[in-house]
C-alpha cells in the first residue's frame, strides 16, 4: 500500500525550527508506523533519527506522536490511525471506520504476554484493504514526543523524565533485616504489584499529560504509578509516610483527572494508580496540603448533604483561615456572585440522605 | 404522555454555580416533549475526587443513584454534565464487570431496602440527541439557524475517556458528536485540536495558574482555527473556560474572549427561545457580541 508519512525533521546543527518532510512509501499491508519508518531510513533518507528495537512493545523506545497522539509506533498500525481520522491525518470531526486500538485485546494482565505484531489488531474484515492503484491510501503525521526537548528528527531528551522517576526513590527500603530466604509475597499482594510492573518506561503518558506541558514540577503519570505507587503498596517496604511525604512535595495532586494516560500501551492506566496513590499519601496522614484537603471535604459535604457543595469546598480546600488564599479567589467569587452565579451557602440535604452515611459507614470499613 | 422518559440526574454544578444549564436543559426538553424524571434523592457521582480517597464510596453512592432510578422503571439516566457521564459510567462498569463490588453495594443498598439488578446506562444528553432524536430531526425543529456563527466544541475529558467505558460509540480521537450538532443549528463547526484535551478544572484551587494555562491553551487552539465562540457539554468545563480566559492573558497563549456556551442554551437558541430566557447573562465571558452578529439578541 502506498501511504504519505508527514515526518517532523528536526537537525540542531543545520535547523532553526523543526520543519515538516513528506515521503510516499510503497509498504505492505498491515505495516505499523515504525515499519514505514525504517522503510524510509533504508531506502530513502539515511539520516532520519529515531529510537527503536524490539518492535514489539516491550522495549518502550519508539514512542512518538502519530497524528498528534502519542504511543509506540511499533504498535500502531498505519490502517488503524486511517480509521479514526481518514485520509487526511487530521483529526476532522466526521466519523470513520473506527476500530479501538484495543479491540480484541483483554485489558490487562493479558496485554502483558499478547502485544500484537503488525496488522493484528486492525481485523481485515473491517477495514477493507484498497487497492492504491498508485494512489496513496492517506496521510500520517508522524512527529516526536511532546513535553520533552527535541534532540533530533523524533529522537528527544529523555533526561527530565528520568530525574523525575529517579526523585521517587525507585528502589525498596527492607521493612527489616533480610530474610533468611526470600521475601514471600502473597498472591494478593503481588497482584496490586502487577500492573505497575508492566510499564515499559516509554512515556507515552509523560508526553500526553497536558498538565506536564504547561508545568514542569509535575512529576507526571509514569513516575507515579511505576515508581510512587508500585513502592508505597509494596508490603516489603519500610517508608511508606516517608514515600507519602515526596510524592506529595512532587505534586502528586497536580493529576488534573483528565485520564489522557488511558491510552497506555500496557494498559498500566496511570490514572487509577494516581488515585490510590492519592488513596495511599491521606492513609499514612499526609493531609495537610490542598489535595488532600480537597478529597476529604469533598466527601464531606457528601456525606452532609449528598452533594458536592461548591460553597463549602473552596474555603474547607484553600483552608478556612488561609486569608491570603482565600483573597486571592475572592475577585472571582465577587465577578459570580455580581452575575448571579454564586453556589448556594447551604444545600439542603437531599431526601433519605442517612442511606448516603450508611454508604459511607460500608466504604470506610473497606480497603481493597 | 410524553415522547420520550428519562431519569434526569442535573448533578451538582447544574444545581449550584451553573443554574442556567439546568434551565436551559429544561426549556429544551419540552420543545421535544421529553420526561424529565428528577432523581431528586440522588447523591453526588463522586466527581472524580472521591476517587482519590476511597475507592468504594462512588461506585456504592452511585448504585444507589441507579437504584433509584430502577425503582422508577427508568433504564435510562440523561446527564448534562460530562464529569458525571464519566464516574457514572465508571461505577457501572466496575459493578457489571466485578462480582464482589456489585455484591458489597448490594449489600448496604439492603440495608435501607433497595437493590441494584445493573440495568441502567447513564448516557450524556449529547448522545440521546443523537440516538434517541436523530441529528436530521433537531436540524428540522430549527426555527432561527445560528448562520455565521464559528462555534469550537469543548467535550471535556470524562465523556472520551478511558474509552473501555466513557464509549461514545465514537472514537474518543476524533469524535463528531458536538460537531453535527452544531451543523444542525445552522451554525459553522470549527474544529481544533483543544477540543478533546482537559480544561484543568480539578486542579484550580491547588494551582490556579495551571488551570489558566490549559485554558489559555485549549482556547487559544480555538481561536486560531477561527472558532469565534465555544459550546461544552461539561458544567465544569464551562465554569474554567468561563471564568479563566480573562487571566489568560496572562500567559504565553496570549488573549481569548470566546463567550462558551452550555449545550442546551445553544439548541434552544436555534429553536427560537430568547437568551435571557437561558441565563445567558450570567457568563462570565460576554456573550452578547457573538448573539448581536448572529442576529439572535
Amino acid at each position: 500500500m502506498l501511504v504519505n508519512l508527514e515526518v517532523q525533521r528536526f537537525n540542531p546543527e543545520q535547523d532553526a525550527a523543526p520543519h515538516v518532510e513528506s515521503f510516499e512509501v510503497d509498504v505492505p499491508d498491515g505495516s505499523t508506523v515504525l515499519e514505514a519508518l525504517m522503510h524510509i531510513k533504508d531506502e530513502r533518507d539515511g539520516s532520519l533519527s529515531f529510537r527503536r528495537s524490539c518492535r514489539s512493545a516491550i522495549c518502550g523506545s519508539c514512542t512518538m506522536s502519530m497524528n498528534g497522539l502519542d504511543g509506540l509506533a511499533c504498535k500502531t498500525p498505519i490502517r488503524q490511525l486511517l480509521s479514526q481520522f481518514g485520509e487526511s491525518g487530521v483529526a476532522d470531526a466526521k466519523p470513520h471506520e473506527t476500530i479501538s486500538s484495543h479491540a480484541g485485546q483483554a485489558h490487562f494482565g493479558a496485554a502483558a504476554t499478547a502485544a500484537p505484531v503488525a496488522g493484528a489488531a486492525v481485523p481485515s474484515s473491517s477495514v477493507a484493504p484498497k487497492t492504491t492503484n498508485g494512489k496513496s491510501v492517506g496521510t500520517v503525521r508522524v512527529g516526536p514526543m511532546h513535553n520533552l526537548p527535541i534532540v533530533k528528527d523524533l529522537v528527544v531528551d529523555m533526561t527530565r523524565f528520568w530525574e523525575k522517576n529517579k526523585s521517587l526513590k525507585p528502589w525498596l527500603v527492607p521493612k527489616n533485616a533480610p530474610p533468611a530466604r526470600e521475601y514471600p509475597q502473597s498472591p494478593e499482594e503481588m497482584e496490586r504489584l502487577w500492573r505497575p510492573a508492566n510499564c515499559i518506561f516509554c512515556g507515552t503518558c509523560y508526553s500526553l499529560c497536558p498538565v506536564v506541558s504547561v508545568d514542569d514540577t509535575f512529576v507526571g503519570p509514569a513516575a507515579i504509578a511505576r515508581v510512587g505507587y508500585r513502592f508505597l503498596e509494596d508490603t516489603r517496604d519500610g517508608a511508606r509516610k516517608e514515600r507519602a511525604e515526596t510524592i506529595v512535595e512532587q505534586n502528586l495532586w497536580l493529576c488534573a483527572h483528565c485520564y489522557a494516560c488511558s491510552y497506555c500501551p500496557k494498559h498500566v492506566d496511570p490514572h487509577e494508580l494516581i488515585a490510590l496513590s492519592c488513596v495511599a499519601t491521606i492513609e499514612e496522614g499526609v493531609t495537610d496540603n490542598t489535595g488532600a484537603r480537597h478529597a476529604m471535604v469533598v466527601a464531606d459535604t457528601i456525606k452532609k448533604t449528598g452533594f458536592l457543595e461548591e460553597s463549602q469546598v473552596i474555603p474547607g480546600t484553600l483552608g478556612y483561615f488561609n486569608l491570603i488564599g482565600l483573597s486571592s479567589v475572592m475577585p472571582l467569587g465577587l465577578r459570580l456572585l455580581l452575575k448571579g452565579k454564586m453556589p448556594p451557602l447551604l444545600m439542603r440535604p437531599v431526601p433519605r440522605v442517612t442511606e448516603i452515611r450508611e454508604i459511607f459507614k460500608a466504604a470506610e470499613a473497606k480497603r481493597y | 404522555m410524553a415522547l420520550k422518559q428519562y431519569g434526569y440526574f442535573p448533578g451538582c454544578v447544574a444545581q449550584e454555580s451553573c443554574k442556567e444549564l439546568d434551565l436551559a436543559t429544561h426549556v429544551v426538553a419540552e420543545k421535544l416533549d421529553w420526561e424529565l424524571i428528577k432523581l431528586d434523592a440522588a447523591s453526588c457521582c463522586g466527581a472524580s475526587v472521591v476517587n482519590d480517597m476511597n475507592r468504594h464510596l462512588a461506585r456504592m453512592l452511585n448504585a444507589r443513584t441507579f437504584a433509584e432510578a430502577e425503582a422508577l422503571g427508568l433504564e435510562t439516566v440523561l446527564t448534562i454534565c460530562s464529569t458525571c457521564t464519566g464516574h457514572m459510567r465508571q461505577a457501572n462498569h466496575e459493578l457489571l464487570h466485578n462480582e464482589r463490588y456489585m455484591k458489597d453495594a448490594n449489600d448496604v443498598l439492603a440495608r435501607f431496602g433497595k437493590k441494584y439488578s445493573g440495568k441502567v446506562e447513564t448516557k450524556h444528553m449529547a448522545w440521546i440527541l443523537r440516538d434517541d432524536i436523530g441529528i436530521a430531526n433537531i436540524k428540522k425543529m430549527v426555527v432561527r439557524p445560528l448562520t455565521g456563527m464559528k462555534i469550537g466544541a469543548f467535550y471535556g475529558c470524562h465523556v472520551l475517556r478511558p474509552e473501555e467505558y466513557a464509549a461514545s460509540g465514537e472514537d474518543p480521537r476524533n469524535p463528531h458528536n458536538m460537531e453535527d450538532l452544531i451543523l444542525a443549528l445552522g451554525a459553522e463547526p470549527i474544529v481544533y485540536e483543544g477540543r478533546t484535551r482537559c480544561c484543568g478544572f480539578h486542579i484550580q484551587l491547588e494551582k490556579e495558574e495551571v488551570t489558566v494555562n490549559m485554558v489559555g491553551q485549549n482556547m487559544a487552539m480555538a481561536r486560531d482555527q477561527g472558532a469565534e465562540s465555544i459550546v461544552t457539554g461539561c458544567p465544569l468545563c464551562h465554569l474554567a473556560l468561563d471564568a479563566y480566559q480573562t487571566k489568560s492573558l496572562d500567559t504565553a497563549f496570549g488573549k481569548t474572549d470566546l463567550p462558551v456556551f452550555h449545550l442546551p442554551q445553544l439548541i434552544a437558541l436555534a429553536f427560537g427561545v430568547a437568551p435571557e430566557k437561558l441565563g445567558i447573562q450570567k457568563h462570565l465571558t460576554d456573550a452578547s457580541k457573538v448573539l448581536v452578529s448572529a442576529g439572535i439578541a
